[in-house]
């Protein structure tokens, strides 16, 4: 009987202790809404068919731009150089570096994302900072994407997203210091300004 | 009574009195010749042979002949099918290599191993840095594989590295712009296509199925390039094979056996391996095939000579007994002049070969005139046989000799050329022709005297035969045939003006020749020639400088050399490829992958692979060959996981354990490759495979550079060209199209001054002999004339002059000269003693069986099936009746025109015209002769 009880005590300690990380918590529920947002953009009767794509688009944009902590993935994207960048450029690369990056993440869902099954595993609080991890389940097929996120003003955003292990935010840390030490930190602004410019008249 | 009528006298006398003796000796002299020549002549197949060996070029060339050489036999297979063609390889070689006597090299295939530790120097310094990105990229693909060596982890890893990619591309993507010299290739499927594909065929049953290594670490596939180590041509349309012959001694018969055991083995190996088209080719076969065309045509043609030539002479002669005696005449003749040519010279060559029907076409004039004067001697003036030798030896015997002397002088020029295979010719046609005139004055007699039976005629109208013209000329009807036959000379002269000395040799062989039709098909299928020149060098410094300068040439195809083997800019991509070391270093070995392949593992990590295979429905900007390898990767990863899902789980686990296996094993070999590749040296002509060095690296440190030409070198013009281009780097270049250019130029000069040395001393003798500008001149005029209505024919059937039918140039002087000789002394003769000028039926019966048996003689070489021989016969033919009928009808008619009766009376050759006994005391009735009798 006692040995029953010692068992059940420690059964339910454990729970209590990674209830925490299993709970559902803000953070997910952010994450849980932005990816319903985007899927019902994507699933949408009206949004379907190449010609719908422009409008599909612009939405699943200004959803991304909503939940993504946009100031932070520039600075950390920039990583070591960052500090040594003047205010007004400071503001000149985040808003150029916003324009790519809702670019190519908006690509990024409207080319792979439909209706998906998503699984969401566990949230992990650190310092401020959760990982939402989820998997996407499509039929026998599954895929893992994890999502860091921070509270910034109140407000849960997500700074970076790693899937199947690779970070956002870690590849353009290596390809902007790689340009910057190979050329410079003005080659790199103008290439992305080129970039800038490629996308907008494309779109 | 002077020397040269005492000398005639005691040869008469013997001839006379000891008949048997005399034609059982040369009867026997000519078996002995034969059986010599049956022991001892031997025929010299390679066409460098008839160039003269003290040339500094022959000597350079014995040097290039020290260096091995693959162009002896070829095989070449048609390759339809890949697996088919290199099958019916294997079992050919197998078959060949069993036959060591007739084989002493079979080189089919350099093992590419044996370059593995310099492979990559091989690539371009480009592609040498793209590999080295591509590993520094996948290093923690390889260091993570390394860690866990197992195909569950490869699709990991592989699933990592294609989302670090895609979304490096969708994110930064623009950063590696080609300016900065960092773009990766786009996202390629290649690889994963590779191993799923593999895979796919090792869980199908597919034990051989090989893993894609290659495509990974080289941009282009290094087996590609080097072609699994066998020998394609360029546009990979046919596989060839080499080989070398083993050694023979034994004479150009037994030298042709291993060539033709090698189309026998083809032969039974395509019973085996059927549908394989296959053919030997090469240089040796070439010249084997010719000179054995040459020999079997020759052959024929000699036998078609001698059976034409006794029909010919039956007809002329109503009879049996004289063509048999010519024949055996002419026979001896030819025994004792392959004797002499077996004891002087020891071999025939391709040129020399044909001087059998030549000296049957030629060498029975004399035994026709000299039957000719008989006939009409002992027939027609009723003398006995010997008085009717007798005054045949005297009044003719001077002719024929004259007449065998200037042929033998025609051909002699030829000997003066330095030529070496005319040099031959040359001489053995003028020993032959000396032999002819020595069995026309000293055989013939006794025979005709033991064996011939003439016939008395009566008279014909009152007139003896002897002195009835062949037709009456009048100067009027002389003029009748002057002025068309000049209007006729004159068009011929400006038509033969037009006709060319072509060169090309090509046009000359034999077109049924197996070695021919596949030399061609290679040419014309593949741009693919064994011609090449050769340049040496004597260090590797001096090897690279005149490759270089040789690649560069216009004209040249390609330098082939102990440099350009080797990798080139050596230095730079040691240094280059020292950038793998860091990267592979470290890098744990491949080769004992972890234990079993969990399916359910395997299963997922493909799930993960798959998801990322875009649906072209949502394509959006995605480029559509990804879309398709997508699509591939898809239906590949659905066919994987159907198997492993399958019931039988340990066949499935047993397969996937074997491929994970092969897999990394292969992955370890090619690890050692970079790492051997990446510590290497620059590789050294000593670190080439034997089979290959000996090709260009010889003794002394001896270096051969092979120059294949860009050009069409049978074009005698593209040859000049190809040749003079070589000259600019090496003035000693040498190698086949070196010796064809000097040969065909050497021959062309050599026929040309043969044919004004032969004019100019054939002019000079007569001149001499005859003492008259006029009569010397008249003897000639159908030779001049002749040849320049042959130019004309030569015109109009557009025949060019070639290598082979301008022997006929020297040819024609003899019977042209021979005939004005004979025809102008009878002239003379019948002038002095009829007081009127005219030729006599006899002599131009004579005439024209002489020319015509000429023509046969040469005619029958049109049977050969060798283009050349071929040309020489047809051409022969045509400058034969022309010079006869120059000599029969344009001759006489110029006589009589210009000699006209004025010149009656004055022998134009001295005659034995003081004997005053016969040469046998027992003839009484030859005792008897006057002088004016035996005149």
């Amino acid at each position: 009987m006692r040995r029953k009880t010692v068992v059940l005590i420690v059964c339910l300690l454990t729970l209590v202790f990674f209830s925490g990380l299993v709970h559902a918590g803000p953070a997910t529920d952010r994450i849980r809404d932005m990816l319903q947002k985007v899927m019902s953009i994507q699933t949408d009767p009206q949004l379907q068919g190449p010609e719908q794509r422009e409008r599909r688009r612009t939405a699943t944009k200004g959803v991304i731009a909503a939940n993504f902590d946009l100031e932070t993935m520039a600075k950390n994207a920039l990583d070591q150089s960052w500090p040594k960048l003047t205010g007004p450029q400071r503001l000149e690369f985040k808003s150029v570096f916003q324009d790519l990056f809702l670019d190519s993440y908006t690509r990024l869902v409207l080319d792979f994302l439909k209706k998906e099954e998503i699984r969401y595993t566990t949230e992990e609080l650190n310092q401020g900072r959760a990982l939402v991890k989820t998997t996407i389940i499509r039929a026998s097929d599954e895929i893992q994407v994890e999502y860091w996120v921070a509270s910034v003003k109140q407000e849960w955003l997500v700074q970076d997203v790693t899937i199947d292990g690779v970070s956002i935010v870690e590849k353009y840390k290596k390809s902007f210091a790689r340009v910057i030490a190979q050329e410079s930190y003005g080659a790199l602004l103008q290439k992305m300004r080129t970039q800038q410019k490629a996308t907008g008249s494309s779109s | 009574m002077n020397s040269r009528h005492r000398v005639m006298e005691k040869i008469l006398a013997v001839q006379t009195n000891y008949p048997k003796a005399v034609v059982l000796v040369a009867l026997g002299l000519a078996v002995l010749a034969v059986l010599y020549t049956v022991m001892k002549l031997e025929f010299q197949t390679n066409r460098a042979d008839l160039v003269s060996s003290d040339l500094r070029l022959s000597h350079l060339s014995d040097q290039v002949n020290k260096f091995g050489d693959l162009d002896n036999f070829v095989v070449a297979i048609e390759n339809r099918d890949k697996e088919r063609t290199l099958t019916f390889l294997q079992a050919l070689v197998a078959r060949l290599e069993a036959d060591r006597k007739n084989y002493a090299q079979v080189f089919y295939h350099i093992d590419p191993d044996y370059f593995r530790p310099w492979a990559l120097l091989y690539l371009d310094a480009k592609d040498i840095t793209t590999i080295t990105e591509r590993l520094r990229e996948h290093r923690n693909f390889m260091v993570n594989l390394a860690g866990s060596p197992s195909l569950t982890s490869l699709f990991k890893e592989i699933n990592k590295e294609m989302a670090s990619q895609m979304m490096g591309r969708l994110f930064t993507g623009f950063l590696d712009e080609p300016e900065t010299g960092t773009k990766d290739k786009p996202l390629n499927l290649d690889f994963l296509i590779n191993v799923l594909q593999s895979l796919n065929k090792q869980l199908d049953g597919n034990a051989a199925a090989n893993t894609p290594w290659e495509s990974f670490l080289t941009p282009e596939s290094y087996q590609d390039k080097v072609g699994g180590g066998y020998f394609w041509t360029e546009n990979k349309r046919y596989l060839l094979l080499f080989v070398t012959p083993g050694k023979t001694d034994d004479g150009f018969a037994k030298a042709q056996g291993p060539l033709q055991a090698l189309r026998k083995a083809i032969a039974r190996t395509q019973t085996e391996v059927p549908g394989v088209p296959a053919g030997v080719t090469g240089q040796e076969a070439l010249n084997m095939d010719e000179m054995s065309a040459a020999i079997q045509d020759m052959g024929l043609a000699t036998a078609i000579s001698l059976v034409a030539l006794t029909l010919l002479l039956t007809l002329a002669w109503r009879g049996f007994r004289r063509p048999i005696l010519a024949i055996i005449q002419i026979v001896i003749a030819l025994a004792w002049t392959f004797g002499l040519t077996t004891l002087f010279i020891g071999h025939l060559n391709i040129l020399s070969v044909s001087f059998t029907p030549l000296l049957l076409g030629l060498g029975i004039d004399y035994c026709i005139h000299w039957f000719a004067r008989y006939q009409e001697e002992a027939e027609t003036k009723a003398a006995s046989r010997k008085e009717a030798i007798c005054i045949v030896m005297f009044k003719l015997g001077p002719a024929i000799l004259l007449s065998g002397l200037t042929a033998a002088l025609s051909f002699f020029p030829l000997a003066l050329t330095g030529f070496k295979g005319l040099a031959e010719l040359g001489i053995i046609s003028t020993i032959g022709m000396v032999m002819t005139t020595i069995t026309t004055l000293g055989v013939l007699p006794p025979l005709a005297l033991l064996l011939d039976k003439p016939r008395r005629r009566t008279k014909v109208g009152g007139v003896p035969d002897r002195v009835r013209p062949l037709f009456g000329l009048t100067n009027r009807r002389a003029w009748a045939i002057l002025i068309p036959s000049g209007l006729v000379l004159v068009l011929a002269i400006w038509g033969g003006a037009g006709v060319a000395f072509d060169l090309n040799m090509l046009r000359l062989q034999s077109k049924h020749a197996e070695s021919v039709l596949w030399a061609k098909k290679l040419i014309d299928d593949s741009k693919q020639t064994s011609m090449h020149g050769a340049v040496l060098a004597r260090s590797l410094d001096e090897v690279k400088r005149k490759t270089a300068a040789l690649a560069a040439l216009g004209s040249v195809a390609e330098a082939r050399s102990a440099s350009s083997l080797l990798p080139r800019d050596q230095t730079s991509k040691v240094a280059l490829l020292a950038d793998i070391r860091p990267i592979i270093d470290g890098v744990k070995s491949f080769r004992h992958p972890d234990g079993a392949v969990d399916p359910a593992e395997l299963d997922q990590a493909l799930g993960r692979i798959r998801f990322k295979m875009v649906d072209p429905g949502q394509a959006g900007a995605i480029d559509r060959s990804l879309l398709g390898q997508m699509d591939q990767v898809r239906d590949l990863i659905d066919h994987i996981r159907q198997r492993i899902s399958a019931p039988e789980r340990a066949k499935v686990e047993s397969a996937l354990q074997s491929f994970q296996t092969k897999f990394f094993n292969q992955l370890d070999g090619m690890l050692d490759v970079l790492r051997r590749n990446a510590y290497a040296s620059p590789m050294q002509p000593s670190d080439l495979p034997p089979s290959i060095r000996h090709l260009f690296v010889g003794p002394d440190n001896l270096y051969l550079i092979r120059v294949f030409p860009a050009l069409d070198i049978w074009q005698p013009e593209m040859l000049a060209r190809f040749v003079k281009d070589l000259r600019t780097v090496d003035p000693d270049a040498v190698g086949d199209p070196v010796r064809l250019y000097q040969f065909t130029q050497a021959f062309r000069d050599a026929i040309i001054h043969a044919s004004i040395y032969g004019g100019v001393i054939i002019f000079v003798l007569l001149w001499i002999i005859f003492r008259r500008l006029q009569d010397t001149v008249m003897a000639m005029i159908p030779f001049f004339v002749g040849t320049a209505w042959t130019g004309g024919l030569m015109y109009l059937f557009h025949v060019d002059l070639n290598l082979a039918n301008a022997i006929f140039l020297p040819l024609v002087f003899g019977a042209g000269v021979e005939y004005g000789i004979i025809i102008v002394q009878r002239w003379r003769q019948e002038g002095r003693e009829a007081g009127t000028a005219m030729l006599p039926v006899s002599t131009a019966k004579g005439v024209i069986i002489a020319g015509l048996s000429t023509t046969v003689g040469f005619g029958s070489l049109i049977i050969s099936d060798h283009q050349g021989i071929y040309s020489l016969g047809f051409l022969s033919m045509m400058g034969s009746l022309s010079v006869l009928a120059a000599a029969v009808v344009f001759l006489p008619a110029l006589l009589q025109v210009v000699v006209g009766s004025a010149g009656a009376g004055v022998p134009i050759i001295p005659e034995c015209s003081e004997i005053q006994e016969v040469p046998d005391k027992n003839v009484s009735n030859f005792k008897s002769l006057s002088r004016e009798e035996i005149s």
